[in-house]
């Protein structure tokens, strides 16, 4: 757990020193409600009755969709972009000299990631409460913190294939643009389920972002216990373990065959 | 594989080949041009405890994918790699405690983030932890001369500091072995002069630690080496102290400063071609010429007085990687034949 932390330690240093940025990427999510406010206020009439089991106001609705794409976004897209920036410099083949293993090595690189998340994530819930007419249920934020690692942690398994495709064949091949876009399409971050076309609407619940979503919205917007979506919770935690596993397996496998093939560092 | 206690480091019969990267398509069509190709062929290597061992090469040689396999980040087709007596095919966990690796690429540090830092992580990447590790980078970053500047960002260093910082960084642990890969590849010549003074007396004779160097430069191996190996397409063609290797596969290489007029002369005795002329500077004209051995220059000289040549000058020439690779890769088919014989 030291080396994880070690590693968390020395890329958030690296990553703080961006204070321009960082500020400029806060305000950003401030400045975004603000549209999304005025849509979701004039979309409130038409979407109340599809969304009334999960949220009576379609801006926190909305504001809630938001947060969880936050989550997926850097889970499947922050491995390989490090892997692919790290086997340029040839930091990764230098960190693979060490003694570390590459799940605390991975988990270190994306600690800082994740916690940039949950600040903009803070923020947005903030904005939303401070704006919103209905009320968020802040004594659930642990029980819906947990709910978003176990998102995190289903679509890190996608992230840790893109990694692995990096590692073999120099790109993620769209891996984590093709998930982003059907999660976010199917898995209810603007709309719920009811809208969308019957052809496709069966495939909803093939995305762990569907039953993160429900679970998500029933905490913070209904105030509901866990117990009231157990299998959603149960659902996902499956998402997240084959995810991991998969995900896992398919990195440590890449692996193997970059140190057979030379692909860790590039010539 | 049995290793000598005198052996930091063995190699037997290391081959490596790599796929030509034309693309995925092409790949799995096994299109031409993505054929294997061999960088390194049946490479044997010993390294003894407490030395400076070179491998010298030209680009493409195959230096750097030696280190790598050194350094368990590649695997080799075939043959057996020892290091500190483990075996690092079969236990690449335990050998990447007992060697650090020196990259080329100063890309390869955090830049965004202080010396101080950069050696810490690795500390602990390594296992170290609280007052021991911070005590340990205090120690590596003075060693190498950059616990003044340790709190700095990276990013602002000079090449030569980051070339200190990665070896503060390979230091810390003090490990018995020592792997780098062109150290002075992107330094002035003073600073390239001082970096080879720390790696001969700090690394070596002070901390006793078994040094693998990587270069390109017969002028560094010269300076730095205790035995070199000569690699050329992948194989390794002699491996020796540098004298030895510049006078086994290149001979002793002088310059000879005589009068214009006894050219033709002079030429004759140094066996040169002689339907060929030197332009003259002041009445003299400077001619390079291989003797089989320096030993054998008041011979030469002696013959050249005697024949009446004025000589001004007579003095030996260092060989340059490209004459030594040139020597070598000419000497090469003879080796085979008389192997084959």
């Amino acid at each position: 757990m030291h080396r994880l932390l070690a590693v968390a330690r020395a890329y958030s240093l690296g990553m703080l020193t961006y204070r321009t940025r960082t500020l400029v990427s806060l305000l950003s999510v401030l400045v975004a409600v603000v549209p999304v406010y005025f849509v979701a206020a004039a979309l409130q009439p038409l979407a109340a009755k599809a969304i009334a089991s999960e949220s009576s106001e379609y801006f926190t609705y909305l504001i809630v969709g938001s947060v969880a794409s936050f989550v997926i976004a850097e889970a499947v897209s922050a491995i390989p972009s490090l892997i692919s920036g790290y086997i340029t410099s040839g930091t990764l083949e230098q960190l693979l000299t060490t003694p570390v293993r590459w799940p605390s090595l991975i988990g270190g690189l994306l600690t800082y990631g994740f916690g940039w998340v949950a600040l903009r994530a803070l923020v947005l819930l903030v904005t939303a409460w401070i704006w919103a007419t209905s009320t968020i249920a802040w004594f659930r934020i642990v029980e819906f913190s947990a709910i978003m690692a176990l998102l995190a942690v289903a679509y890190v398994g996608v992230g840790l294939v893109a990694g692995a495709l990096v590692l073999l064949v120099r790109s993620s091949m769209f891996v984590p643009q093709a998930v982003l876009t059907v999660s976010t399409l199917l898995g209810t971050v603007y709309f719920p389920v009811a809208v969308l076309p019957a052809s496709v609407a069966p495939l909803a619940p093939l995305v762990p972002m569907t039953p993160a979503l429900r679970i998500a919205r029933q905490l913070l917007l209904k105030d509901q216990s866990v117990m009231t979506v157990l299998p959603e919770v149960l659902q996902l935690t499956g998402w997240a373990i084959a995810g991991v596993a998969i995900g896992g397996l398919c990195f440590h496998l890449s692996l193997q065959h970059a140190r057979r093939a030379g692909t860790l560092t590039q010539y | 594989m049995t290793t000598p206690a005198t052996d930091a480091i063995v190699l037997s019969g290391v081959t490596k080949s790599f796929r030509a990267d034309r693309g995925l398509v092409r790949r799995l069509r096994r299109l031409p041009g993505t054929e294997p190709r061999a960088v390194l062929d049946a490479v044997d290597v010993r390294v003894r405890r407490g030395e400076i061992f070179g491998l010298v090469g030209a680009n493409g040689a195959g230096k750097a994918t030696l280190l790598k396999i050194l350094s368990t980040v590649l695997l080799p087709d075939a043959g057996q790699v020892s290091v500190d007596g483990i075996d690092a095919l079969a236990d690449p966990a335990t050998v990447r405690t007992r060697l650090a690796v020196v990259p080329a690429d100063e890309r390869a540090l955090f830049w965004r983030v202080s010396a101080k830092e950069n050696v810490r992580l690795f500390a602990s990447l390594y296992g170290l932890r609280g007052a021991e590790r911070d005590g340990a980078v205090d120690r590596a970053l003075a060693l190498v001369g950059l616990d003044h500047v340790g709190q700095q960002q990276v990013g602002s260093f000079s090449s030569g500091m980051r070339q200190r910082t990665l070896i503060a960084r390979a230091l810390v642990t003090q490990p018995p072995i020592l792997v780098l890969d062109e150290p002075t590849r992107s330094l002035d010549p003073v600073t390239a002069r001082e970096l080879r003074q720390f790696i001969r007396d700090t690394l070596c004779r002070a901390l006793g630690a078994t040094v693998v160097l990587a270069t390109h430069s017969t002028e560094e191996a010269l300076q730095l080496c205790d035995r070199a190996a000569l690699l050329v397409r992948g194989r390794i063609v002699a491996t020796d102290t540098l004298q030895q290797l510049c006078a086994a596969v290149g001979g002793a290489r002088v310059r000879v400063r005589v009068n214009a007029a006894h050219e033709a002369r002079a030429r004759a005795l140094l066996h040169l071609p002689t339907d060929v002329m030197t332009p003259a500077v002041d009445d003299f004209v400077t001619l390079v010429a291989t003797l089989p051995d320096l030993a054998q220059a008041p011979v030469v000289i002696e013959a050249l007085v005697r024949a009446g040549v004025r000589v001004a000058e007579f003095a030996p020439v260092p060989l340059s990687l490209a004459d030594l690779l040139e020597s070598a890769a000419a000497h090469r088919p003879r080796d085979e034949a008389q192997r084959h014989a």
